[in-house]
């Protein structure tokens, strides 16, 4: 996987309370603003096939919306409860002139 | 898949000798000719009617389980003298006849079967469907089975299994 | 009794004879079989659903059935087995496809509602529905939309299931006697499963469950148990109910040298022909005595199975009623975990003995699913049943119906018949 600080989305595409999907490379991963800072973390739920953004968004946690696993949108771990066992990836986040870049957690 | 078809000549028999060869072993079933069917097999034959659940999830356990001719005479022998069923007609409808390989003395073949019984005052059923996988050798008398498994597809036995498949 | 025409359908009642009779509508009447389900199968009994090597690892599941009621036989993630209904707690559709495998949980095919494989509900898709739209109430609650999840008891190799609160312990449902011979099949070495054999046959599950109590009918209806030797009627032989009819076990020594004695009753046997002679004797004999006892025998745990042994042919036969006029058998053979290739080859080999194509077997299923046209023509039509008197006690004997008429015994004081 490249290790190459990648483009992901404007600066002000991710809001506070708004789930922000988008693509690093050919993985599907979502942009969150939580109390000012940009996160951004794999999107698509280790459980089943689907996009964790379309889910329900509630304080630091993002919620799947077919089964209800839970996972931090900080770190992208897995809140235990739900069908999903396995953490989705948590990425590196700089943003630079307005835009937001993103990077493979080295 | 068919890595021997009709093009090439396989050394032991070729197609149309093999759909002869059960054809006949089908008539012989269907007649009931207990006395003859054991010679369609070599002597320390692998002979068995297996499900195919337990033939896909690898269990041993078949219905019928005959691990040499001398236990295909012994299971014609219980069923002629030993045994009570109901009178039946049979007929065997073979199919899809292929060779699929070839390996040293023996030849991998496989078909189709399809079994209908009819029994009094009820009409014809599927008694059973499935495959046949088969290992032949050629001897001095002919074509014999070193291995016939008859893989059922039914997930259940209907009644009983009492004539070889 | 037939040839008048009722006008209202007659009250079910027991002929006066008591159990020495037998009403054929027992095996007929809808309601009759429709009160069996919940008296029994749904009721306050250990119901047989498998064997611990079916479902050999954590996150492993397996499909069996209650009564009529299809249910997953599952080992979770920390090994620990459960039992749950197979029906989605949602809109009731059959909720796990696959007969057995494995799965970290279950999520039906409908609406994808998944569950763990204790049964409890995990999530369902947009419970929040989708945009602010649609989704489930706010009071909607996961924990009150589990599967329904059975009592589950687990014996040696053996896993039970109730859905009653009162069911007494395993221990005590089936007592001494069946736990000592449950014991000795499945309680010593860890369990290696060996295969299944499948069969439909067209009768009321009762009349197997009575066949299977019928020491009588063994040596005349299955030639084949006195021509080669494997039991006799002058053989040592003890037929004795449990429980007052409720369970029941039947025993004999085996004795190899059997078959080259006449005698007076083998010499009644018009069946016996001493003249056959079996090539591969493997089939037929003892060649390995694994329990060191020199015993084979049966025993029947209500309301679900007989557990046969033939030498090495180990065998759990489960009934699953399938309608008041037909059943399931589902043989499942088994052997052990360190068996070598000697006693696996004699396990494959006995198993030609019973079973669908089985020769001391195959006629039990043609015999049964004659007679039910026979007795559905004729409900009111008794069955006699007074081979060794009319009592209910345990004998030593094969001539005799005392099993039978203890399970009716039992059945009738269930039934409230």
């Amino acid at each position: 996987m490249s290790v190459e600080w990648v483009r992901v989305a404007a600066e002000s595409d991710v809001v506070e309370g708004e789930p922000f999907a988008s693509e690093y490379g050919e993985n599907a991963i979502a942009l969150y603003r939580y109390e000012g800072t940009i996160f951004a973390i794999g999107d698509i739920c280790p459980h089943e096939d689907v996009r964790l953004s379309e889910g329900w968004l509630e304080g630091d946690r993002i919620e799947c919306p077919l089964h209800q696993s839970c996972f931090e949108i900080r770190t992208g771990k897995v809140i235990e409860g739900g069908p999903a066992y396995e953490d989705v990836a948590a990425y590196d986040v700089r943003v630079e002139d307005g835009a937001v870049f993103v990077r493979a957690a080295g | 898949m068919g890595t021997l078809a009709s093009t090439a000549t396989p050394a032991i028999a070729d197609r149309a000798a093999l759909r002869d060869f059960y054809e006949d072993y089908a008539a012989c079933l269907d007649a009931e000719d207990f006395a003859a069917f054991p010679d369609f097999f070599t002597d320390d034959t692998l002979y068995q009617v297996i499900s195919r659940e337990n033939h896909d999830a690898g269990l041993r356990h078949a219905p019928i389980y005959c691990s040499s001719r001398a236990m295909i005479v012994d299971r014609l022998m219980a069923l002629k003298e030993a045994a009570l069923y109901q009178p039946r007609s049979l007929r065997h409808f073979i199919s899809g006849v292929r060779i699929t390989g070839e390996e040293g003395a023996e030849l991998h073949a496989q078909a189709n079967f399809l079994i209908v019984e009819s029994l009094l005052e009820q009409d014809p059923q599927v008694l059973m469907v499935g495959r046949y996988l088969d290992r032949i050798v050629r001897t001095t008398e002919g074509l014999r089975f070193a291995e016939r498994s008859c893989v059922y597809d039914n997930y259940r036995i209907r009644t009983t299994l009492v004539i070889p498949v | 009794m037939n040839d008048t025409i009722e006008a209202q359908p007659q009250e079910r009642k027991w002929p006066a004879e008591g159990v020495s009779r037998v009403p054929a509508w027992i095996y007929s009447d809808p309601e009759i079989y429709a009160r069996e389900l919940e008296v029994f199968h749904y009721g306050k009994v250990w119901n047989y659903v498998g064997l611990d090597c079916e479902v050999p690892e954590p996150n492993t599941f397996r499909r069996s059935w209650i009564g009529e009621r299809p249910v997953i036989i599952t080992r979770d993630a920390d090994g620990e087995i459960h039992v749950v209904e197979n029906r989605c707690a949602h809109r009731g559709s059959l909720l796990c496809w696959q007969n057995s495998g494995k799965a970290k949980d279950l999520t039906c095919p409908y609406h994808h509602w998944s569950y763990s494989l204790k049964g409890d509900l995990m999530g369902l898709p947009f419970l929040r529905g989708v945009q602010g739209k649609g989704g489930m109430p706010r009071d909607f609650d996961k924990t009150k939309n589990s599967l329904t999840k059975l009592r589950v008891a687990v014996r040696g190799g053996s896993i039970w299931a109730t859905y009653s609160d009162e069911t007494p312990p395993l221990e005590d449902y089936l007592g001494e006697e069946i736990l000592t011979r449950l014991d000795r099949l499945v309680s010593r070495r860890p369990l290696r499963l060996v295969g299944y054999s499948r069969q439909v046959v067209d009768s009321n599950w009762k009349l197997y469950w009575e066949n299977s109590r019928d020491p009588y009918h063994a040596t005349l209806m299955h030639p084949f148990l006195s021509t080669f030797g494997i039991l006799r009627t002058d053989g040592d032989y003890h037929s004795v109910p449990l429980q007052e009819g409720r369970h029941e076990y039947t025993y004999s020594q085996y004795d190899p040298e059997l078959r080259n004695r006449t005698s007076e009753a083998s010499a009644q046997i018009k069946s016996i022909k001493t003249t056959l002679q079996i090539q591969d004797t493997d089939v037929v004999n003892s060649v390995v005595d694994e329990f060191n006892d020199g015993m084979m025998g049966a025993f029947q745990v209500f309301p679900t199975i007989l557990v046969q042994q033939y030498f090495n042919c180990l065998v759990v036969r489960h009934i699953i009623p399938k309608g008041v006029g037909k059943h399931e058998l589902v043989w499942t053979y088994f052997g052990y975990a360190d068996d070598d290739e000697q006693v696996s080859e004699l396990r494959l080999k006995q198993s030609n003995l019973v079973g669908p194509a089985g020769f001391v077997s195959l006629e039990d299923s043609e015999v049964l699913s004659l007679m039910q046209p026979v007795v559905e023509g004729s409900p009111h039509a008794l069955q006699v049943l007074e081979m060794g008197g009319h009592g209910t006690e345990a004998q030593s004997t094969m001539m005799t119906e005392t099993l039978i008429r203890a399970f009716y015994d039992f059945y009738r004081r269930e039934m409230g018949l």
